[in-house]
């Protein structure tokens, strides 16, 4: 079931203010998150995430086409390696 | 030659027919531009050069080889499943349009802050974007190709120049 439009995307507090302060200073460094359920807000465009993958932190840099999908979209957590040789 | 004289060019994927022939599915974007008279094959850990008789592209990225000596299906079947190399001084030469952010894997990469940080030893492709790997430090450092934070690529020399946005290097030299 999708979120209600009443309530608006969800957006990590911190994350939100660590934005929006960067946003007033004109400073970009990278934030660290774990929060990979955060939305990505048009203010976040330009700003580097370190997004956390449960193992590492993986460097999102956030451009227009990422504004409305979620932080964790960009850090995958698994990676597939193929599939084992089959045994004679 | 060393491993870093070879660029992989695809794997077989199995063998066709009684007379020896393999199928290779190419991870190389185009084949068809590929000097493929000899290639090596890594069994065992070392490359072991084979001839190429006979070769066929049937699709994009899917073509057919027939070796020397290897005349027989038995002979072939324990090639299947094997990656397949080109040597690097065969590859051929990429105009700036065909460049991808792939290519720049081996490339040395200066901050414009920080220096030289060493080496690219990988570019993954992430969702909607790439990104490379150095070892800094004695510690990996993953950080994103994007042309915002490009500042100029040196072909001849292979150099990157790059700014890296602020806090990122702290970011993997803390843990």
């Amino acid at each position: 079931m999708a979120r209600s439009i009443k309530k608006g995307p969800y957006i990590d507090h911190n994350v939100e203010r660590k934005v929006s302060t960067m946003n007033d200073s004109g400073k970009k460094t990278v934030i660290k998150t774990w929060s990979r359920r955060s939305m990505i807000s048009p203010d976040f465009v330009g700003h580097t995430f370190a997004v956390h993958n449960g193992n590492k932190f993986i460097p999102v840099y956030v451009t227009e086409n990422m504004v409305g999908h979620k932080l964790g979209e960009f850090a995958p957590t698994r990676t597939f390696r193929g599939h084992s040789e089959k045994k004679r | 030659m060393s491993t870093g004289d070879y660029v992989e060019i695809g794997f077989i994927t199995k063998t066709h027919g009684l007379k020896g022939e393999l199928q290779v599915s190419f991870s190389y974007d185009n084949p068809e531009k590929l000097k493929l008279k000899s290639v090596y094959i890594e069994i065992g850990g070392k490359m072991v050069p084979y001839f190429v008789s006979q070769f066929k592209l049937s699709q994009k990225q899917l073509g057919y080889f027939l070796f020397e000596d290897i005349n027989h299906i038995d002979k072939a079947q324990p090639l299947a499943k094997k990656k397949i190399f080109l040597a690097k001084r065969l590859m051929p030469k990429k105009s700036k349009e065909e460049f991808t952010f792939k290519d720049l894997k081996g490339f040395t990469v200066i901050d414009e802050q920080e220096g030289e940080l060493g080496e690219i030893l990988e570019v993954r492709a992430y969702p909607q974007q790439f990104l490379a790997t150095v070892m800094y430090q004695e510690k990996e450092v993953l950080f994103p190709l994007s042309e915002d934070l490009i500042l100029g690529i040196d072909m001849d020399n292979k150099v990157l120049n790059i700014e890296l946005p602020d806090g990122l290097l702290d970011v993997y030299l803390q843990d």
